[in-house]
């Protein structure tokens, strides 16, 4: 596994110093661009099965790149006469970004354990009742997390939410939630709107 | 799961609307080209990043699709008067769509050799038979 990690870092180091190259118009580089974007494709979709420092490492590599391939040595947009680096600042813009959402997802999953019995809370919220507004599940949430972790001393998890960030627990843990969870959640939740309507109705 | 074969990669107001314009040569300032063909290439990447987790090629082969599709309107594009900015943004979401196909290409290539693999592996040990879908 390892000799297969440092394998993939190399090589992938290696194309894009090739990609660099290309941007300093090594014209024997340029000849073969759109192999590079594939290879650069195949490569960070190998990288993204690795470790998160190395994905840090590949998204500061193909950033730094994508400047240097989009803008010229004055710092502007390079203009059409060289499509070539154009093309390829494009390829490395969309993998910076492939890496960049893997890693936003990694972090997501790690707080996802870390606020889990938060997570747990507010969806046993939306399984007991029935439709709530946003401020209403915010309440509700405040009311049942609060004691949880103050059970656990999770210092954190006080010191973060206190009571004047009004909606950012909810909004925090909305983030966290899977596909089906956010699902369920929106299902319950009622527009403040329509509750002020049947109000009035009332 | 099959919600998603029909949720594309790129909203087409933004696919197709900006390159819809850009064909047409209807007034798009560069500033917004700009702007949305950095979008594409955000927007893609992190949709793409969600396909890729669910394991399912179909929706793979799908977002593939999609975007060799926006790929032909961009060829297309060469018969039609453009400016120079224009070009650059064409040549650059060109380079963002074929790096986008590359990482889909590889990971359904092995996502369908997993896929293989475990239905040899089925068949040899003699375990009970998988029912497969395509």
């Amino acid at each position: 596994m390892e000799q297969r990690r440092i394998g993939v870092e190399e090589r992938f180091d290696l194309l894009c110093d090739l990609v660099s190259k290309l941007a300093r118009h090594d014209t024997e580089v340029a000849s073969s661009d759109p192999t590079l974007a594939a290879d650069l494709g195949n490569f960070a979709y190998r990288l993204l099965e690795l470790d998160y420092e190395v994905l840090q490492s590949a998204y500061s590599k193909l950033d730094r790149l994508h400047d240097q391939l989009r803008y010229d040595d004055s710092g502007d947009l390079r203009d059409a006469t060289n499509p070539q680096l154009l093309y390829m600042s494009g390829a490395v813009h969309a993998l910076s970004n492939v890496v960049s959402a893997k890693l936003h997802e990694i972090d997501r999953i790690k707080k996802r354990e870390q606020y889990w019995p938060y997570v747990q809370c507010l969806m046993t919220i939306v399984d007991e009742l029935q439709e709530y507004t946003a401020v209403e599940f915010y309440h509700e949430l405040c009311y049942r997390a609060f004691p949880i972790a103050r059970a656990s001393d999770d210092q954190e998890f006080m010191w973060s939410y206190d009571e004047d960030s009004s909606g950012k627990i909810l909004f925090d843990l909305m983030n966290l939630l899977t596909s089906p969870e956010r699902q369920r959640f929106n299902q319950k939740l009622r527009s403040p709107t329509r509750r002020l309507k049947e109000g009035q109705h009332e | 799961m099959s919600n998603h074969r029909h949720r594309p990669l790129i909203h087409p107001e933004i696919g197709e609307g900006v390159l819809g314009q850009l064909l047409e040569c209807r007034t798009i300032s560069d500033d917004r080209l700009h702007r949305l063909t950095y979008t594409i290439g955000r927007d893609a990447a992190k949709f793409l990043d969600q396909r890729i987790q669910e394991q399912n090629v179909m929706c793979l082969w799908n977002a593939r699709r999609e975007l060799a599709c926006y790929d032909d309107i961009l060829t297309s594009s060469a018969s039609v008067e453009l400016s120079e900015v224009q070009k650059s943004e064409i040549s650059f979401l060109r380079g963002v769509l074929h790096a986008l196909m590359a990482v889909i290409n590889v990971r359904g290539d092995h996502l369908t050799a997993k896929n293989l693999g475990e239905v040899v592996s089925t068949e040899v040990t003699g375990s009970a038979p998988i029912v497969h879908q395509t």
